[in-house]
């Protein structure tokens, strides 16, 4: 754990009808530090970001960042405060091009209201569209900023929301299986984006199923499983151990054992 | 001011305009995917302001076009407060309600005349000073449109909880467009009172709620010059074919919103109709989406 806590989750529990999603759920991210969170399908992950960024309302526990208790804060709030995120099921804005869906995305950064002279506008239009394609050049999509978004592939979509995610200029990253239906090529570079990004000083929380990546990035992983964390150390360690290779490829090796 | 059109043909621009700035205050909520049908009880709101104070009070007449429009936006914040967390077909049944209340108290309410209504209001402002406003109101559109704020607005209408996500308080978005197109419909509604001279609660019925959402419907979102251009179509058919008021007229609005519904969904400013309109017609912009989509396989 690197010295600064960034966001600090403790005792969250979260419930939907009888269902307990999360229970006591734990975990901290630093500055700068790129926590990896993995689990089998319906663990908690996603549940986890929502909570963090405000669109669901944990029944108990306490979630920090920096100094701050957000819990019961809304999401455009939350935004602002410097939490970014990007969709498991990827949303962006259907119809519209990729540079204005990452200016959606650099929308808090503007300072000028409606009222101020065209010539300052149009200078502020211009500085925040030159941030936005060097986010784009960042995830190598400069050449196709004019595109409409509908009309690209998978993982280039995947790419056009980690950019406007990181036009927030956030202070705490939550990526929500960012190299999904990506090739090893383009998750390689979707590494390579996020590790510059927290060598800036940003936490990122990264939900993956790619263990590889999960083993390049990042330094510390939690496991959680059945919306609890079952161990959280650093990767190598976590990954060794037999209870995580049974939580999440199923329990093959006692099942070997039982044919032989 | 010269006489450049007759008093009959003044009389058709300042209703095309009176109606534009109607349609306009729709289209600007449909921009952030706002289906409201409160528009009928904020004219009504407007046109009975003008018609009381005009007749009624001795203010001069620009109190009589501030005062209603003020008054329409404090109802529509205090509205808009409580049902704007509906969404939906949910939404414009709650708005439905608003109008329809505002079009039956005022039915029932001596003082305004009851069914009778207010007759004798007098002139407003010139079918000149009705362009100007227009072209204000456009230009300010436009300035939206292109700014942080026209953005924002868009983002919430495709995805308003992805908006959010952005930082974009969707929330007070809508509260603030509510308030400001329930002003400009009860301007709208003010400056039509002083043009008929005649306000009435029938007046604000359904039929005036086909009208204005046909052709806000039809002129579609992503830019205001689509409902601006299906306005002044329609009203220019119309009015030289005499269809106004008759049923006919209804069933030109449904064959021309089904039509519509079936061509471009989205209406005419729909961006995506026009790149298709543009690839079909094998114009440069079919070259530019084929050199995207090769980029995108990289």
């Amino acid at each position: 754990m690197s010295d600064e806590t960034l966001l600090r989750i403790e005792d969250v529990s979260v419930s939907f009808g009888g269902v307990a999603a999360l229970q006591a759920m734990n975990l901290q991210v630093g500055r700068g530090e790129i926590v990896g969170l993995v689990g089998p399908n319906g663990a908690g992950k996603t549940t986890l970001i929502n909570v963090i960024t405000g669109y669901y309302r944990p029944d108990a526990g306490t979630v920090r960042l920096g100094e701050d208790e957000i819990v019961g804060r809304s999401p455009d709030e939350l935004a602002r405060l410097g939490v970014a995120r990007t969709f498991q099921s990827l949303r962006l804005f259907e119809g519209t091009s990729v540079l204005d869906n990452v200016l959606v995305g650099r929308h808090t950064a503007f300072r000028g209201s409606l009222l101020q002279l065209w010539g300052t506008r149009r200078w502020e239009e211009r500085s925040q569209r030159a941030v936005a394609m060097e986010l784009l050049d960042l995830v190598d999509l400069a050449d196709l900023a004019g595109a409409d978004v509908s009309n690209l592939s998978y993982g280039t979509r995947r790419r056009v929301e980690l950019a406007r995610a990181l036009a927030l200029e956030p202070r705490l990253l939550l990526l929500d299986e960012p190299t999904a239906g990506m090739s090893g090529a383009e998750s390689a570079e979707i590494s390579d984006v996020v590790t510059t990004i927290s060598a800036s000083g940003v936490g990122v929380l990264l939900i993956d199923h790619n263990l590889k990546l999960i083993a390049d990035a990042c330094e510390t992983t939690c496991v959680m499983v059945s919306g609890q964390p079952l161990v959280t150390g650093p990767t190598s360690i976590v990954f060794a151990r037999d209870d995580v290779r049974a939580a999440y490829v199923g329990n093959r090796r006692k099942r070997d054992s039982d044919v032989s | 001011m010269f006489e450049l059109l007759s008093p009959y043909h003044q009389f058709q621009l300042s209703s095309l305009l009176i109606t534009l700035l109607m349609v306009l205050s729709v289209s600007m909520l449909f921009e952030a995917g706002i289906f409201s049908l409160a528009v009928g009880g904020v004219v009504a709101i407007g046109g009975y302001g003008a018609g009381l104070l005009s007749t009624r009070s001795e203010m001069p007449l620009m109190v009589g076009l501030v005062a209603p429009p003020v008054l329409a936006a404090l109802v529509s914040l205090l509205l808009g407060m409580a049902i704007l967390r509906l969404r939906g077909i949910y939404l414009a049944l709650g708005t439905f309600a608003f109008a329809q209340l505002v079009v039956i108290v005022i039915a029932n309410w001596s003082f305004a005349g009851a069914v009778d209504g207010i007759v004798g209001i007098g002139p407003g402002l010139s079918v000149w000073s009705l362009l100007g406003v227009v072209v204000v109101i456009c230009t300010l559109m436009e300035l939206v449109r292109r700014s942080r704020f026209g953005r924002a607005t868009r983002a919430i209408r495709l995805d308003e909880r992805t908006a959010a996500g952005v930082g974009v308080d969707a929330r007070r978005y809508r509260l603030v467009l509510f308030t400001i197109a329930g002003a400009l419909a009860a301007f709208a509604g003010a400056c039509d009172a002083h043009l008929v001279g005649v306000v009435s609660s029938d007046q604000y019925g359904f039929s005036l709620l086909v009208t204005v959402f046909a052709f806000a419907l039809i002129g579609g979102t992503g830019h205001w010059l689509g409902p601006v251009a299906a306005t002044i179509c329609f009203t220019l058919f119309r009015q030289s074919f005499g269809y106004s008021g008759s049923g006919w007229e209804q069933v030109g609005y449904g064959a021309a919103l089904v039509v519509i519904m079936l061509v471009a969904p989205n209406g005419l400013s729909d961006p995506s109709l026009w790149r298709r309109l543009r690839s079909a017609a094998g114009g440069p912009g079919r070259r530019r989406v084929a050199a995207s989509s090769v980029g995108g396989t990289r």
